[in-house]
């Protein structure tokens, strides 16, 4: 066992938690380094001392304060959103209240302006028909694509000739014939 | 005395029922247990205090937030941790800002302390001095382990949950923060009595 494998056994040894075989190199290595004797045992030490520290008491107004503190939370009742969460409107729960209120609002707009005549816009449905057949017997005029006499075609560029190489013309050549 | 023949998960329980004496005896219970914890973990004993009774007033306002499958220690410091945490992180950004002054601090504690012939309740508060300071030194989360594992003695399975971190994290950080805190005592001229 080394320095390091020592140092991570540390607490394992002193809680008496190492197996035996691991527990042998420690002590080995412990009576042979001197540097880890010494961290041991101030380790142990220090693990004795620490819970031996003076305990520390609150004071003397802490109750008191306290006891303020809860009565100032008492006095102030749940807030808005915890008295609408809590209430119950008919007995319902309050989500499926609110769901349903909405609902009931909606279907009652929706038949009302269903129902009565000068809530909905006039709409001259004859025009609107005769528009939409004055729109459908447009000419439908095919746009012409004439090709431009600057391009070049393939046959005549030089650059689409050399990218062909010469071992290929021949195979080229040939399935063009078939 | 009779009664603390009921448990903590048994008054929590009366508590969650309306018996404010239950929630009072829960205060009576861990208040120093909580002050304790805090104080060595932020070094101030008044805003400890204060953390103390900001983690019981979370316990009356949250009660219904704990449930049996915990311990209701561990539920607790569990929450006096996490504010303990926050309270530290707002701490060290304010002293960010006045570094010289705490290194002076350092230099006077280290004068003194050497300075004066000790007898045996001297050495104790030198050596408690000198743990608070190498512990306010050490990495979060080995100062939380070490003061819930050495000071306050509590269980690795409770600190595990607190924390929450594996048992075997648990374990390799208490040993690691041990010889930390080794370490830095030793620097400080510091060595266990």
């Amino acid at each position: 066992m080394n320095c390091y494998d020592f140092e991570l056994n540390i607490s394992a040894y002193i809680e008496g938690e190492l197996k035996q075989a691991i527990r042998e190199n420690f002590t080995n290595h412990k009576e042979a380094c001197e540097n880890c004797c010494e961290k041991l045992s101030d380790i142990s030490r220090l693990m004795e001392n620490l819970p031996q520290m003076s305990q520390l008491s609150t004071s003397s107004q802490f109750d008191q304060k306290l006891q303020n503190k809860i009565r100032e939370i008492d006095n102030q009742g749940p807030s808005i959103w915890q008295r609408l969460i809590q209430l119950k409107p008919l007995g319902f729960e309050p989500v499926p209240a609110l769901g349903f209120a909405v609902a009931m609002v909606m279907i009652i707009g929706a038949s009302y302006l269903l129902l009565n005549q000068d809530g909905l816009p006039n709409i001259d449905f004859d025009k609107l028909s005769t528009q939409s057949k004055q729109n459908t017997q447009q000419k439908f005029e095919p746009s012409v694509i004439t090709p431009t006499k600057n391009l070049p075609s393939m046959a005549d560029s030089d650059t689409s000739a050399k990218s062909i190489p010469k071992h290929l013309e021949n195979r080229i050549q040939l399935v063009g014939g078939k | 005395m009779s009664n603390f023949e009921i448990t903590d998960e048994e008054l929590i329980k009366k508590f969650q029922n309306g018996d404010v004496g239950a929630y009072n005896q829960l205060v009576y219970r861990y208040k120093d247990r909580l002050l304790n914890f805090i104080y060595r973990f932020l070094n101030d004993i008044d805003r400890a205090e204060d953390l103390v009774q900001d983690t019981l007033i979370k316990l009356y306002t949250h009660k219904d937030s704990y449930r049996e499958i915990a311990k209701f220690s561990t539920w607790l410091y569990t929450i006096a941790a996490n504010l303990a945490r926050t309270e530290l992180r707002k701490i060290k950004r304010r002293k960010t800002f006045s570094v010289s002054e705490l290194s002076r601090d350092d230099r006077e504690f280290i004068i003194s302390s050497t300075d004066v012939e000790p007898d045996d309740e001297n050495l104790a508060q030198i050596f408690e001095k000198n743990v608070q300071r190498a512990l306010a030194e050490l990495p979060d989360d080995f100062k939380t382990i070490i003061i819930l594992r050495d000071i306050q003695e509590l269980s690795y399975d409770e600190i595990s949950k607190i924390v929450e971190v594996p048992l075997g994290t648990v374990k390799s950080r208490i040993n690691r923060g041990r010889v930390k805190l080794q370490e830095l005592l030793k620097k400080k001229g510091e060595r266990p009595y």
